[in-house]
């Protein structure tokens, strides 16, 4: 009896202790975390990218009203800012937008100038449903850049394409029915984040939260492999046999914008990791029961950070004159990388699928 | 009669008015968006290679995610506590199918300092052949060089990979450079590798639609055999010709950068075996050879019919690897991507790279019946030059024939596995150097794109890149 007893309360020991560690592992709210995010992260950077894209869009008809050199400068920032609010977002390749490949008709690169200067060449009326059945190589942001800004940093010469070049209007109806596809695009964007894609993936309807955490994780991580890879490491020759620099490969090829944009796609990877309630290191900080493996990633962000504020030149002209600078850039980047999906994958439960019919 | 000569002039300056006009619209084929048939899934995410085909119904499509999971999940080494997922090694290239194809995609090279490629792997042999005709293992580190061993086990040695930069140039008088490897071996562990050595650098193929060419007719594929070109248009298509293990017996070679594989169920088998250290009931024999003695004795995951693999689950990767949806083509009406089109037909690129089948009946999966599909390859073996060469001969296919390369999803590449490489040893660094790097019976089409303007080129490129 008396073992018997023992034994008995041995079990009852190891079961409450069971319990107790199965109750903390459903402790954790996902759906507040994921609706954090939504609410606190995506909703207010595509609100801002929103009005950032009004602003495009009234200075670029202001350009046009009264095309002149400060008009010009004025649209130009305006691009640079909705450029910037962009790249908070671009990681967010999933959901109801992925398959209207709307992401794709919003950025991509590298485009094809050739086409889009024999759109405006020809004689074909241009509006908002010709721009619709164009590839994505001559529409978008990056187009829009193209149109924008002059690669060789003459001005005067882009100027005239807009005040005195025989196809000046039709320049000009290219380039506002651009402006107003990516408006179309980032309103339904912005409707499905606040609707219900939004209220879904924060619910954890259908799949559980496991879905969101995954969607969220894929976005982080490859946006980091993406920075170190295709943004740094491709520009700096590492996949050639020479070791040549290959400055072709920066994004932004005509405006230089290319830290801006690789720092704005960073800031999108902490908003998202962040450390918050509303932010995957606070999941991660949970299931490790520690901070460190947290704290070290947000410091590495903050040290890429840091070192690309510091930056006085363009990543062009420093890929050239500070190439070193640029190497250390790109290895703090690969670390990130490494720093990020490791802990993504060993902690989170998921092996970087997004998936719903992943039977994992 | 003033008015019969007016009314003439008339007509003639209609014709001449008409003869004049841009070049006319291009319009998509019916239905080529639908690149898999009914098995296509439009998406163009990092999980595009990833989703089950629309139209797998049922049981085959809860089964599906079962494969899924054996596809993902890490193998183990015996003894373990789950039977289940044990018999990894002794000697492998990775733990888990989805570490060469990741995301169901394709490998890649190593990368800026790596020692290992991501799903890019050695294959190993020496002159003569096998009792079927096949490659002849290496009598010490056999058909494959396996860089990973289970505890106890040293894995057999790495490679590394140094490129040549040759440069080309354009008619139009623009410069491209193309990188040629060079390869060497490191930390050799059984010694000296094996003399008369051949080796052939392999990644990883993106794993969708395989089950839809396992699912074309033999008459499809051979229609387009003409070893001895006899129409004369330069293109000589080879069938490979390889053993079956499962029928005992010689077949069309459809799989494998060589064609080397019958079926998905032996390609299949063939990795579990080579690339995991994982026999099965096509393949009993471990992946090491004799005179690695070390590995002799080593715990196996064998199950009571002798082998790790059990059947059910063969049959469960095999359902998955069959039944990946195809994802749909993006941009398949723009106007550039249409242009690209048909310079793909001018440059005769499509007398190697078929556009479209239709599936017979397939035995096991409905779904890929009786599809109308746009691989873009016509499965057969091809000469692509000197300069491709791996000097490997494998069955019929001599050591400068390769099977001719599906080209759906090739666009989708760089988004699910964040790299753009090509060809089988990933030497391509994007579409262009792929193009350029075609020699042999591709020399003619690699020259026409070599002379074309750089818009045509662009276009071109455009179209592969929307497949």
């Amino acid at each position: 009896m008396r073992t018997f007893l023992k034994f008995f309360t041995i079990l009852l020991v190891i079961g409450l202790f069971s319990l107790i560690a199965c109750k903390k592992q459903q402790d954790f709210d996902k759906e507040a975390m994921l609706s954090g995010i939504i609410t606190e992260s995506i909703l207010p950077s595509y609100q801002q990218l929103s009005i950032d894209h009004q602003s495009l869009e009234t200075t670029c008809i202001n350009f046009e009203q009264n095309p002149s050199t400060t008009s010009l400068e004025q649209v130009q920032e305006a691009w640079k800012t909705t450029m910037q609010s962009w790249s908070v977002v671009e990681m967010l390749v999933f959901g109801p937008g992925r398959e209207n490949y709307r992401y794709t008709k919003l950025d991509n690169t590298p485009i094809k100038s050739t086409f889009i200067e024999n759109a405006i060449a020809d004689t074909v009326l241009i509006d908002s449903l010709y721009i619709v059945d164009r590839s994505s190589y001559t529409k978008g942001l990056a187009s829009i850049e193209y149109l924008l800004f002059d690669a060789n940093s003459n001005p005067s010469n882009l100027l005239n394409l807009y005040q005195t070049d025989a196809n000046k209007e039709r320049r000009f109806a290219y380039l506002l029915s651009c402006i107003k596809n990516t408006k179309a695009l980032i309103n339904e964007l912005k409707m499905e984040w606040s609707g219900v894609y939004g209220t879904t993936l924060s619910q954890g309807v259908g799949n559980s939260s496991q879905e969101g955490i995954a969607a969220f994780s894929n976005a982080i991580v490859h946006m980091s492999q993406t920075l170190a890879v295709k943004k740094l490491a491709k520009p700096l020759g590492k996949e050639s046999g020479n070791q040549l620099l290959h400055p072709e490969y920066l994004e932004s090829p005509y405006a230089h914008f290319s830290w801006d944009i690789i720092l704005y796609n960073l800031k999108g990877i902490q908003q998202i990791f962040g450390t918050s309630d509303a932010g995957l290191g606070s999941y991660l900080n949970y299931l490790v029961n520690d901070d460190a493996l947290t704290t070290g990633i947000v410091e590495q962000a903050k040290k890429i950070e840091t070192l690309i504020k510091a930056r006085q030149l363009t990543l062009f002209d420093d890929l050239t004159t500070n190439t070193a600078e640029v190497e250390a850039i790109y290895q703090e980047m690969s670390q990130l990388y490494i720093d990020l999906s490791g802990s993504v994958a060993t902690y989170f439960s998921i092996t970087i699928l997004a998936n719903p019919d992943d039977g994992d | 009669m003033k008015l019969q000569l007016h009314f003439c002039l008339l007509i003639i300056v209609a014709i001449s008015l008409n003869a004049c006009q841009k070049e006319s619209v291009l319009y998509a084929e019916e239905g080529e968006e639908l690149a898999g048939g009914a098995t296509t899934f439009f998406n163009n995410s990092r999980n595009a290679f990833s989703f089950s085909a629309p139209n797998l119904k049922g049981l085959q499509a809860l089964q599906f995610t079962t494969g899924n999971s054996f596809f993902n999940q890490s193998w183990v080494s015996a003894v373990a506590s789950t039977t289940g997922r044990d018999g990894l090694g002794p000697l492998f290239n990775e733990t888990a199918c989805s570490g060469c194809h990741f995301k169901d995609g394709r490998g890649r090279t190593p990368q800026f300092g790596e020692t290992f490629g991501h799903g890019m792997l050695i294959r190993l042999s020496i002159p003569g052949v096998d009792q079927h005709g096949g490659p002849l293992a290496a009598p010490m580190y056999g058909g494959q060089l396996s860089p990973g061993g289970i505890s106890g086990i040293q894995g057999e040695g790495t490679f590394e990979i140094q490129y040549t930069e040759m440069i080309g140039t354009y008619e139009d008088g623009t410069t491209y450079s193309l990188r040629n490897p060079t390869y060497t071996f490191h930390d050799l562990a059984y010694g000296n590798l094996d003399n008369n050595l051949l080796f052939s650098p392999r990644v990883a193929n993106q794993m969708v639609g395989m089950g839809l060419l396992d699912a074309i007719e033999i008459s499809a594929i051979k229609a387009f055999v003409d070893e001895s070109d006899i129409d004369g248009d330069g293109i000589s298509g080879k069938a490979n010709l390889v053993y079956n293990r499962a029928t005992n017996s010689m077949d069309l070679g459809r799989f494998g950068w060589k064609a080397g594989q019958p079926n998905v169920r032996q390609q299949v088998a063939g990795a579990f075996v080579g690339d995991l250290g994982i026999t099965s009931t096509l393949f009993l024999d471990e992946n090491h050879t004799n005179l690695q003695t070390d590995c002799q004795n080593v715990p196996n995951g064998n199950n009571s019919n002798g082998y790790e693999l059990d059947d059910q689950t063969l049959d469960r990767v095999e359902l998955y690897s069959s039944t990946l949806a195809v994802p749909g083509r993006r941009e398949w009406k723009s106007q550039e991507v249409l242009q690209g089109k048909a310079l793909f037909l001018k440059a005769n690129c499509q007398k190697c790279h078929v556009q479209k089948y239709t599936t017979g009946t397939h035995p096991k999966f409905d779904a890929l019946s009786n599809q109308t599909i746009y691989p873009y390859t016509d499965l057969l073996l091809h000469d692509m030059g000197e300069g491709l060469a791996d000097n490997r001969p494998e069955y019929l296919a001599d050591g400068q024939e390769w099977r001719t390369a599906p080209l759906w999803g090739i666009g989708l590449i760089e988004t699910v596995n964040g790299h753009t490489e090509l060809l089988h040893d990933g030497r391509a660094r994007n579409i262009e150097e792929a193009i350029l790097w075609h020699g042999g019976e591709a020399e003619a089409s690699k020259e026409s794109f070599r002379t074309m303007s750089l818009e045509e080129r662009e276009k071109l490129v455009l179209f592969v890149k929307s497949l």
